[in-house]
């Protein structure tokens, strides 16, 4: 029994202690799944199962609840701050759970130290002062506070500049044996950090080979409109003018099986 | 939970005799139909009238469920008003139950308040269905361009309209977005938990910064292609037809006998 589950057309599963990534193009509805995943979307199809059980399932004389333990960084979600300081923001959640005041500041304060960010330097300050990065790792506490068991991440990364979008990257390793990550994204290389992938394509789920073995199927994530390192679209550009690459699947190999196409047909 | 009701007024683009209308025409016959929903006598003035509505409603039926859909919760609030009008309205005692009160002149009152709003509602929400925000807008500017020459700006506020009714839709999409987003990291925001001073700042500030940004960003983009307050010419040209003279002889023949039924018999 996984920790949570989707059994429709979207199938997945995620278990403790992983870090799984659905890879998808813009428009593949990577967000709709991800809102089905943290109860927040009814699925088209199929169901949720949290702990092997739905938890909107209605029940006899019971009310629905969605389950606490499941939260969502959404897309942009710096976007969604809004209380007067970063102590405050972040410790939304937690007050929603009626926690005593100690372990919410012991909450607070856990978080923004997970993303790396100095709590006596931000805590009284207004959220809207700091940068767009920052802001971002502001959201990212807000859930971390839920101490949740499943964290699901729609794009973490996007609209932030290369250099913001590597540290934050680097954030999201040590969350792994915090809560099990599902990881939305439309980049490849982002996806491939993850122990387990999944290819969301035309309204359904493929499990594909993980870490550097996923570039082995470059042609397939390149027909599904997932974003691939540049040397990967030249590579497709030269296979539709005719030429033959041998099998590469890291950026490197197929740096040099390119190179070596050419100086094949430079000698001939 | 928040917006299907605005979501099931916005336009739906469809080949109904409505949506072959001048917009202008629409308008009118939306002015024609308010004008006689208040001048219409009880009974037979505001069946007269209440006719008038059904014979707007044939030219699309397949609005109409929809249109149901958003007058179903409006009934229940109609009924309940109705009750305290009949209550509180002096006159001639239907019966005493212990201190309250029916009468004859506020059951009589309620019910044309009754009638009067649902018909107005029904109407109005029929023109915004089957009408382009930005044809409205225009046509509301050729009814009431007039007003420009006693320096009403009402090219200004009619774009101020037209700009706000086009990004309704938008604007449910966001509140639903924000909603989602900290329902995501733990907050409650059912009806009851809005009404708490701190939830509201979580559904009221993200939202209004979004509207902000996207006001800036629309001012900046209008400047941009030079858009100005003086004369402006239209992209799209509006004809009167022939359907539209037969659509404003049936509404003007409803209306005179709405008048006559409620002023003359």
């Amino acid at each position: 029994m996984s920790l949570l589950e989707h059994t429709g057309r979207q199938a997945l599963s995620v278990d403790a202690g992983e870090i799984v990534s659905v890879l998808g193009a813009p428009g593949s509805g990577k967000s709709h799944l991800a809102l089905e995943l943290a109860f927040l979307a009814r699925p088209r199809d199929g169901e949720v199962l949290f702990r092997g059980a739905n938890p909107l399932a209605r029940g006899r004389g019971r009310q629905t609840q969605r389950p606490r333990q499941v939260t969502m960084l959404v897309q942009n979600a710096e976007e969604q701050l809004f209380a007067r300081t970063v102590f405050d923001d972040v410790a939304f959640g937690p007050r929603h759970l009626l926690l005593d005041d100690a372990e919410i500041e012991r909450r607070v304060l856990e978080a923004l130290v997970a993303v790396r960010l100095d709590p006596a330097v931000v805590r009284d300050r207004s959220p809207f002062a700091l940068s767009g990065g920052e802001r971002r790792r502001v959201a990212l506490a807000g859930v971390l506070a839920m101490e949740p068991e499943v964290l699901i991440l729609d794009e973490p990364t996007s609209n932030l500049d290369p250099r913001t979008r590597a540290d934050f990257i680097e954030l999201l390793h040590p969350l792994r044996g915090r809560a099990a990550i599902v990881w939305f994204t439309a980049n490849a290389v982002e996806a491939s950090q993850a122990s387990r992938i999944y290819v969301l394509q035309d309204g359904e789920t493929h499990e594909v080979k993980s870490g550097g073995e996923l570039m082995h199927d470059w042609r397939r994530l390149a027909a599904a409109g997932i974003d691939l390192p540049a040397v990967y679209e030249l590579a497709g550009a030269l296979e539709r003018r005719g030429a033959t690459l041998t099998e590469a699947a890291s950026p490197s190999e197929m740096r040099e099986a390119i190179v070596r196409d050419w100086r094949v047909r430079r000698d001939r | 939970m928040i917006g299907e009701t605005p979501r099931l007024l916005t336009f739906q683009a469809g080949d109904s005799v409505l949506h072959r209308l001048d917009p202008r025409t629409k308008l009118l016959a939306t002015f024609a139909v308010v004008a006689a929903a208040l001048m219409a006598s009880l009974p037979l003035g505001m069946i007269v009238a209440y006719a008038m509505g059904a014979c707007i409603g044939l030219g699309a039926v397949h609005l109409l469920p929809q249109l149901w859909r958003v007058l179903r919760p409006l009934l229940v609030l109609i009924a309940l008003f109705g009750v305290l009008i009949t209550i509180v309205t002096p006159g001639h005692a239907i019966i005493h139950i212990a201190f309250i009160v029916p009468t004859t002149d506020g059951l009589l009152l309620a019910i044309r308040l009754g009638l009067q709003s649902l018909l107005i509602i029904y109407t109005t929400s029929l023109l915004s269905i089957s009408t382009p925000p930005l044809a409205i807008a225009d046509s509301l500017q050729w009814a009431f361009g007039w007003l420009e020459r006693v320096r009403v700006p009402v090219r200004d506020v009619i774009a101020m309209v037209a700009i706000g009714l086009t990004f309704v839709p938008l604007l449910i999409e966001e509140a639903q977005k924000v909603i989602a987003a900290q329902r995501a990291r733990g907050a409650d925001l059912t009806m009851n938990a809005l009404l708490e001073e701190d939830s509201m700042g979580a559904l009221m500030i993200p939202l209004l910064l979004a509207n902000l940004r996207r006001g800036e960003e629309l001012a900046e983009s209008m400047e941009a292609r030079l858009y100005n307050t003086g004369r402006r010419t239209a992209l799209h040209q509006y004809h009167f037809r022939r359907i539209d003279a037969y659509a404003a002889a049936i509404v003007l023949a409803f209306l005179v006998a709405v008048a006559v039924v409620s002023f003359v018999l």
